[in-house]
């Protein structure tokens, strides 16, 4: 896919499932790892895809490559570090992984984003819905519950809180 | 102008189709049918509100205010998604960099093909003794989301009949939504309301001079039942805000007396 | 208190709308202002006497009288004199009422004498009204001028005419620019409103919140202790030129709040400045001077930004009234509309919105006795006139949208 602003910028997004622990990625893999517990919704996703391509060209790319600018984007803060390690993989990373690749468009290298031994299910709201933590999720944008009760809701509120994020 | 639009126009690339609805004073507003980033969206209409350079003020002065202002209304439209009972348009991107703001749309078209602002609306009820109630009750209900907006502590800063849109509910029934919060601002102060509903009043009696008075009536009751529904009937906090947007009223007379 | 009589004669109406001329079609909605014959079957002559503030103004205009072609637009006003005496005050002082007041009886009876003569007038038997400032305006100076006017309408049995102010200047900026029906920013010493024509009144769509554009300059120069000749604001506008322009501006605040705007805050705040500058470094402020005590900005740099900063808050406001009424013409009138700078950064406005910006220059932006001649004659023409002296009486509060604007639909 791509964003219509971004048309030079090829993005792919896996979802797998029930990867097992030894076939995680190495975190310097050449394709942004996220864990899939932490994502509400795919609007939440491609929210942080957009901000982190606006930010990176209006302002300043701030980690190493784009696919680190969305887990940067993803999170409420502008702490890299604790960006990595509450999006990305820890010790606590359930078994589901997100990857998603960034590339030129007229790059020809294909980048092998695969997880083995993962199964490699369709990136949509429904499937997401299976592996989401929302408690993590809320205590991740600090939202509270009074204000997060209603489904689409909390998606609004996560989506401002990714778009306004460190400006 | 038109190399403002080619410019806007740059920036989306062709990949957004935008078309020209309005020209703000400090904004233009374009619509367009290509969600920000999500592919699956594909049915709706999106409102993009672009804050051009303006030519006429110092670099330095235009950097800041744009800045500001897109800012300052996005973080108002994600403030407002939290507080129950305000109907806003729902923020979707914002590029604070270069002065863009993704909303979704709010408002339709009046019977007589107007846009469906509280201005247009007003207007064209005015010659109608039959929409009287109606009217009314969209007046009130008006003046109710000023009321939970300030009770929120937040004032909008540009209250006019311009930047209330109406949204069909039903045959005869229309849902106030306010828009337009490139002056709002955080603020407990009673001054900064009373200066809110002043500004307000003032616009209604500019531009719908001949029915002004009962307007402003039901504008006010609405907004006063806000206050009764937050904080209790005959609270201090309602008394406070009136005293105020009486005494800036007063102010105002006072200010006529030199030529 | 102001009757309104609209004269629509029929049979001009049904003359005009067997014309298929599609401009003439337009104008079949004006309002025939020719109801009344002038005193020499010809043309009208009416005096002016404006006096509300530090300027005594006499002038006197003649207007043609068009009974079979009654649908003009504008009324081809040619001004005979226009005399202007300006009352200074000292460095550093504003003007009082008492010496302002005492100013104006010291020269009216000259400036008129002079004015006639100017016109070859032997006396003001010909003239068909006088007209006077009713008001909004400080009570002393306006009472010395009303007195004179009685007096002549007595002397001479011409019947007068009571002006209020703002629509004087709106009423002579459309006649010298043509701007049918603009925005008007109506920008003096003591008021600042952006104002657009609708339903027979000029609305206040947009007005300051507390102290009015020229007086908040005023206070400023008073500050700074420049001449107030010719004007404190001329003065700032020629020192803001001499600013070095690469350097930064001095930021201040920016309070625009909807169509309405406040200056008291800037004005403090620019004041303090300007006080801490005549300090020196002993004032600590680091934004004025350096770590070893060497200016970083200067009294221009300081009128520089001010103008800047009010000028852009105007040009808002203005800019905000245009798009919620829906006009592209804007009309700058009053005292301060004659600064250079803010008709240039109206024009970009303008220019940018595919409008049009109309200012006049210091003879008839600044107060002047032929804009209340050509507002006062509309309202002859119209057949407002004072019936009774107690109609005469001054007023210091008189707004705008309190006027009944019978010659124009």
């Amino acid at each position: 896919m791509i964003i219509p602003q971004f048309p030079e910028l090829e993005i792919t997004i896996k979802l797998f499932k029930n990867c097992p622990k030894e076939s995680f990625p190495p975190i310097d893999s050449n394709f942004g790892i996220i864990d899939a517990a932490n994502i509400y919704s795919s609007n939440v996703l491609y929210a942080a895809i957009y901000k982190a391509f606006i930010e990176s060209k209006y302002l300043k790319m701030r980690t190493k490559n784009l696919n680190s600018e969305v887990l940067l984007s993803l999170y409420a803060s502008t702490n890299i570090g604790e960006a990595f390690r509450q999006i990305g993989l820890n010790q606590n990373t359930t078994k589901n992984i997100i990857t998603i690749s960034i590339t030129d468009k007229n790059s020809t290298s294909a980048i092998d984003q695969n997880i083995n031994g993962g199964e490699c299910v369709e990136f949509n709201d429904a499937n997401l819905a299976e592996v989401r933590d929302v408690e993590k999720i809320k205590s991740i944008y600090k939202l509270n519950q009074e204000l997060a009760n209603d489904e689409h809701d909390l998606e609004d509120l996560i989506v401002n809180s990714i778009q306004l994020r460190g400006i | 102008m038109d190399e403002i639009v080619t410019g806007v126009e740059h920036y989306l690339t062709e990949n957004v189709p935008v078309k020209l609805i309005s020209q703000g004073a400090e904004a233009l507003v374009f619509e367009t049918s290509v969600h920000p980033y999500n592919p699956n969206k594909t049915d709706e209409t999106y409102i993009i509100k672009y804050r051009p350079q303006k030519a006429y003020r110092h670099p330095q002065i235009d950097k800041t205010l744009t800045k500001h202002r897109t800012l300052g209304e996005s973080r108002c439209l994600a403030k407002l998604a939290t507080m129950s009972g305000i109907n806003a348009p729902q923020l979707i991107a914002c590029d604070p960099y270069n002065g863009y703001i993704w909303q979704s749309k709010i408002g339709g078209l009046l019977p007589n093909g107007e846009f469906s602002n509280l201005k247009n609306y007003l207007w064209f009820n005015k010659n109608d003794p039959y929409s009287t109630i109606n009217v009314e009750n969209v007046l009130i209900s008006v003046g109710k989301q000023i009321g939970i907006l300030h009770c929120n502590q937040y004032v909008h800063g540009d209250l006019t009949s311009s930047n209330i849109v109406l949204e069909k509910s039903g045959l005869n029934n229309w849902i106030p939504f306010l828009i337009d919060f490139g002056l709002s601002s955080y603020s407990t102060l009673v001054e900064d309301k009373g200066v809110d509903l002043y500004v307000l009043e003032r616009a209604i009696l500019s531009t719908h001079s001949s029915f002004a008075e009962n307007y402003n009536k039901w504008l006010l009751k609405g907004y006063e039942s806000a206050y009764n529904e937050f904080y209790g009937a005959k609270s201090s906090e309602l008394v406070q805000v009136l005293k105020k947007f009486e005494e800036v009223r007063l102010r105002g007379r006072k200010r006529s007396m030199i030529g | 208190m102001y009757s309104c009589f609209t004269h629509l004669i029929p049979t001009n109406r049904t003359a005009t709308q067997s014309s298929t001329n599609k401009t003439k079609y337009h104008k079949l909605s004006m309002v025939n202002i020719n109801g009344i014959k002038p005193k020499n079957g010809s043309y009208y002559l009416c005096l002016g006497l404006e006096g509300s503030a530090n300027k005594l103004g006499v002038g006197i205009i003649k207007q043609s009288y068009n009974p079979d072609f009654p649908e003009k637009e504008f009324t081809d006003t040619e001004i005979l004199s226009n005399i202007r005496n300006t009352y200074i005050s000292p460095p550093g002082e504003g003007f009082m009422p008492r010496d302002t007041a005492r100013h104006h009886r010291n020269w009216i009876v000259r400036l008129i004498r002079e004015s006639l003569d100017e016109c070859g007038l032997k006396d003001l038997s010909a003239v068909d009204c006088i007209c006077f400032t009713r008001g909004p305006g400080m009570g002393a100076p306006l009472y010395s001028v009303v007195v004179v006017a009685r007096a002549l309408s007595l002397l001479y049995q011409v019947p007068l005419v009571g002006v209020n102010h703002c629509i004087g200047h709106i009423e002579m900026g459309r006649e010298i620019t043509h701007a049918a029906n603009p925005v008007v920013l109506y920008v003096s010493g003591g008021n600042t409103q952006v104002i657009a024509y609708s339903e027979n009144r000029y609305r206040i769509f947009g007005e300051t919140l507390d102290i009015a554009i020229g007086n908040c300059l005023d206070r400023f120069a008073r500050t700074l202790k420049i001449s107030n000749y010719p004007s404190p604001g001329y003065n700032i506008e020629q020192l803001a030129k001499k600013s070095d322009r690469s350097k930064e501006l001095v930021e201040l605040p920016y309070t625009v709040k909807g169509m309405d705007l406040s200056m008291s805050g800037i004005l403090a705040f620019v004041d303090r400045l300007a006080k801490d500058l005549f300090k020196g470094p002993k004032s600590g402020n680091k934004k004025l001077f350096s770590k070893s005590g060497e200016p970083l900005v200067t009294v221009e740099d300081l009128c520089y930004s001010l103008q800047e900063h009010l000028f852009s808050m105007l040009v808002e406001i203005t800019e905000r009234a245009m798009a919620h009424v829906g006009s592209s013409q804007v009309l700058i009138v009053g005292g301060v509309g004659c600064n250079v700078r803010l008709q240039e950064m109206m024009g970009l406005m303008c220019r940018d919105r595919k409008g049009m910006c109309y200012s006049t220059d210091e003879r008839f932006c600044i107060d002047n006795g032929v804009m209340i001649a050509q507002a006062g004659l509309l309202q002859y023409r119209m057949g407002d006139v004072v019936q009774d002296f107690k109609d005469t009486v001054v007023t210091q509060k008189f707004r705008t949208d309190e006027v009944y604007v019978s010659w124009r639909d």
